[in-house]
């Protein structure tokens, strides 16, 4: 495996006169071809503002920090002039956005919208865009007969098909799907995650892929990165993560796991509220709602470090000078 | 943001034409029922705007027709945002077969031509400044009627509502004690636009002659300007420009005023549509001025 | 369908039920004004009876009812013509008048109020907002009139229209020319009025759409912003920008009433105008009907066409 994207160092913060927010800060990622790194967190994580930022569709007063490098193929994609990006986006980049219920612009057919970046891109005339479109749309499943229906005809799974089918479109380096499959009742959003599944073996698709929910991503997943309050808290292969959480948040949110075998057990939801951006505990940003909370955690920021072989934790329980 | 800067601009400009209205017998210079100048006289200290065709101040005339503007607007608009609240709130409180016979006439009445019915009506049940409230304040209700509805269909389905008629409220006690205060923001802002239009149209109907001929607001000014064809000499600029500049001043004050109201209510507002009502329903922002001539 | 019958009668039973309900008889409004106070009791009957007002009321309102639709509205008292002729005299000078406002404001200001929604948050925004609700804020009659001073009082363009008769002279073309010549000013100023509102309309309008996620996923695929904003936003926007000013167009015509006559320009405000003056209310009875009946005829169309451009009120939405 070759290394297809690599990101170092991204700050996204919103300023507007009353106060700055970091709704990302300092993230470092790494996804090799062929992979689906899973990105999980609470709303209010940043995880949005992280796709957002990768697609650089980040709008004022939102603003990407300069220092921040986007390497995908070896070429960092935040030096580009602004111009340049909308012939990345599709092309290198492809989007799948959090709301696909509404993401299709409602009064357009879909082979249409799709065709539409196929164009853009392939700069190929009409119907030959309109027959990739077609294609396209048979290989996530929808039937011929639908292809050229309006987007409020078609069932929530499918519009989300058709989002796909939109997203891979122009075959892209790297897919980001942001809560691919939320707001999809659970029969549905099993076969969208198997489509994702299946594409990705048949196209070797690399992928980014964002959700407040771990199971689900850690099912499809290579890898999988934690966040909390705009940082990444932990990381690691996704099994491992999901049988031997190390940061207590990480760990809290396994617990919080339904458990369908094995005994009966009350489920631990996590307490405190979720983080608010505006305004941040001194010290480690989880340590109101931490079980584990020494007198430490209200001096020292944790930063991420590596805990084990191949695992990341940012928290002081893993820093070297408190292992025993 | 601008919004508020706009508001804040609304606010004293028509403050400015308020104190002017209340304190008229003071700030105006001459009885403006009185010949005190010759016919057609040049602005000069003694006559800053000069005089009408009849010998008139033009500037007292301007100062006591803010009184009759400012009132038939404010008064016109004080009686449409009543009906409106009250059918609006009666209308998406009870739904069922009320709301429909209700809407069904709102939808009528905001199918007509408003200008030429009220011309007709105006004409025939004689010019008096009554009846130019009446005629404009019955007919412009519906649009805030039909806006309020659909908010209040909204708000009868939040918590303390639902809650409120678990606990065996009357309905009359729930529109009054729990809907009213949660749209009051909302009929604020309805009523300002409600005064620009209602304003407008006076100013209409006093143009084409059909208001009342023993009071003159700043559009009956304009009727005699036009009648006499003071624009063909220099005469405009002291008998045309003024009274159209106050009415155009005050009509955008009255706009800036309810832009802000309405962003502070929801910044949003002027672009979500109501759940469950067609794209048509939708309510596209009522114009604010000349375009409210309906 | 049912909703515009309805409005069209409940105009036709306001025109019967207005003369009746008003202060004093139908009869001072059937004979020319100035005789109201003289006539004697002879011709008193005389009327009653040509106009059919001795018969009982539901009579009446049938006989009215059956005379509309057979194109019957009375006759002028102070030009004894049928109104019907008056009208259909003045309803092309109108209809001209009308039609070219709504496309030239629909140019003019749904372009400014698009590009002003493209930038929000650009310099010209509040300035921009500011001058076009100023726009729509002032009085039609009293933009007319300044147009008029500057064009023909100062700048000696144009002629000042009286009501003068067409001459004809130089014949067709000529003729279009004094037609074009008279239509210039009372267009530019109903233009003007309508583009403020129209800036508001479309502004919002286009506003709304761009903050919907579907302008996002325009933009993931690789259009530029200028695509996406033309070939989605704008394009979506269109569509409801054409309902509101089809249901709008009953302010036009109230627009172009007072408009009409500020420039004595000879359409049906004009005449509107007219008979107020000298109290003829059949002709204003009969001008009214016709400026309702052909806004309700611009809504049903809106109505028509609606589903045809926007296929989301085309199917029911299944969700």
């Amino acid at each position: 495996m070759s290394t297809l994207l690599e990101v170092r160092g991204l700050n996204t913060v919103y300023r507007t006169p009353a106060e700055t927010v970091r709704a990302v800060d300092g993230v470092d990622l790494t996804v090799e071809r062929g992979e689906i790194l899973g990105v999980v967190g609470e709303s209010g994580s940043g995880k949005t503002t992280l796709v957002m930022s990768l697609m650089r569709l980040i709008k004022p007063p939102g603003r990407i920090l300069k220092g921040g490098e986007m390497l995908l193929d070896g070429e960092d994609l935040f030096r580009l002039p602004r111009s340049e990006m909308p012939a990345r986006r599709g092309q290198d980049l492809a989007l799948i956005p959090q709301s696909a219920m509404h993401a299709l612009n409602p009064v357009i057919p879909v082979d249409r919208q799709i065709a539409e970046g196929i164009s853009v891109h392939q700069g190929v005339g009409r119907k030959a865009a309109m027959r990739t479109a077609r294609e396209r749309l048979r290989e996530v499943g929808i039937l011929p007969e639908r292809h050229n229906a309006y987007p409020h005809e078609l069932s929530g799974g499918m519009r989300q098909r058709c989002i796909i089918a939109m997203a891979i479109a122009n075959e892209p380096k790297l897919v980001i799907a942001d809560e691919p499959v939320s707001g999809l009742d659970v029969v549905v959003q099993a076969r969208i995650l198997r489509l994702i599944s299946e594409l990705k073996e048949s196209r070797g698709l690399s992928m980014i892929l964002v959700s407040h929910d771990l199971p689900t991503v850690a099912k499809i997943c290579d890898r999988i990165m934690v966040m909390y309050a705009g940082r990444i808290v932990e990381t690691g292969k996704a099994r491992a993560v999901l049988d031997k959480p190390l940061h207590p948040y990480t760990r809290a949110l396994v617990e919080a796991i339904p458990q369908m075998r094995g005994p009966r057990q009350p489920l631990q939801p996590i307490p405190g509220d979720p983080p608010d951006l505006h305004n941040l505990p001194p010290g480690c940003n989880f340590r109101p709602r931490c079980p584990a909370a020494f007198v430490d955690c209200k001096m020292v920021d944790p930063s991420l470090e590596e805990a084990e072989r191949g695992r990341k934790a940012a928290c002081l329980l893993y820093h070297k000078e408190n292992r025993k | 943001m601008s919004g508020a800067l706009l508001g804040r601009i609304g606010a004293a400009t028509l403050t400015l034409f308020v104190v002017a209205a209340v304190f008229a017998p003071v700030l105006a210079p001459y009885d403006p029922t009185l010949r005190t100048a010759q016919p057609f006289e040049s602005p000069s200290l003694a006559h800053p705007l000069g005089a009408n065709d009849v010998g008139q101040d033009i500037l007292s005339e301007l100062i006591f027709a803010s009184r009759l503007s400012l009132t038939v607007g404010i008064v016109t608009a004080c009686l449409a945002t009543v009906l409106g609240v009250t059918v609006g709130v009666v209308s998406g409180y009870l739904r069922g077969p009320v709301d429909g016979v209700l809407m069904r006439g709102v939808d009528v009445i905001l199918s007509l031509p408003f200008l030429p019915l009220m011309i007709v009506l105006t004409a025939f049940l004689g010019q008096n400044t009554t009846n130019l409230i009446l005629v404009i304040g019955l007919l412009i209700w519906a649009r805030p009627a039909r806006l309020l509805r659909s908010q209040v269909l909204s708000v009868r389905e939040s918590g303390h509502v639902q809650a409120a008629r678990a606990m065996g409220a009357t309905h009359g006690y729930i529109m009054v004690r729990h809907i009213l205060p949660r749209i009051t923001p909302l009929v604020a802002a309805q009523f300002v636009r409600t005064a620009n239009v209602s304003i407008m149209l006076e100013a209409s109907l006093a143009f084409l002659g059909l208001s009342d001929p023993f009071q003159k607001s700043w559009g009956a000014i304009l009727f005699y300007a036009n009648a006499r064809s003071a624009f063909l000499a220099d005469a405009w600029l002291w008998w045309v420009l003024p009274p159209g500049l106050c009415i155009a001043a005050v009509v955008v004050s009255f706009a800036f005023l309810g832009y802000a109201l309405e962003e502070r209510v929801d910044p949003r507002l002027r672009s979500t549509r109501p759940e469950g009502e067609t794209l048509k329903d939708a309510e596209t922002p009522a114009p604010v001025g000349g375009g409210a001539l309906q | 369908m049912a909703q515009y019958a309805l409005v069209v009668l409940v105009a036709v039973s306001l025109n019967f039920a207005i003369p009746r309900l008003a202060p004093g008889t139908p009869i001072d409004y059937l004979v020319p004004s100035e005789q109201v106070a003289t006539i004697t009791p002879e011709q008193r009957e005389r009327v009653l009876a040509q106009f059919g007002l001795e018969k009982p009321l539901a009579e009446q309102y049938w006989l009215y009812l059956t005379g509309i639709f057979q194109g019957d509205l009375g006759y002028s008292t102070q030009q004894g013509r049928p109104v019907v002729d008056m009208l259909l005299e003045r309803l092309p000078w109108t209809l001209v008048l009308v039609r070219g406002a709504i496309t030239l404001s629909l140019i003019i200001g749904a372009g400014a109020g698009f590009l002003s929604a493209a930038r929000r948050g650009g310099r010209m925004e509040v300035g921009g907002l500011a001058f076009f609700m100023f726009l729509d804020s002032m009085p039609p009659f009293w933009i007319g009139m300044l147009l008029l001073v500057l064009f023909s009082g100062y700048l000696n363009l144009l002629p000042v229209f009286g009501a003068l008769p067409l001459t004809g002279a130089g014949g067709g073309f000529g003729l279009t020319f004094e037609v074009a010549q008279r239509l210039v000013l009372p267009l530019l100023t109903l233009t003007l009025v309508r583009a403020g509102w129209l800036f508001l309309v479309a502004r919002s309008s286009l506003a709304g759409e761009l903050s919907e996620d579907y302008i996002v996923m325009a933009e993931a695929k690789g259009l530029s912003r200028r695509r996406v904003v033309l070939g989605h936003g704008v394009r979506n926007a269109l569509l409801p920008l054409m309902t509101a000013v089809a249901v709008e167009a009953g302010t036009v015509v109230g627009g172009a009433t007072v408009v009409e006559t500020v420039f004595s320009y000879p359409g049906l405000g004009r005449l509107i105008y007219e008979s107020v003056l000298s109290r003829d209310y059949p002709v204003l009875q009969g001008a009214f009907l016709l400026l309702a009946v052909g806004v309700i005829a611009a809504n049903f169309l809106a109505d028509l066409l609606y589903p045809i451009i926007d296929p989301r009120t085309r199917t029911a939405d299944v969700r």
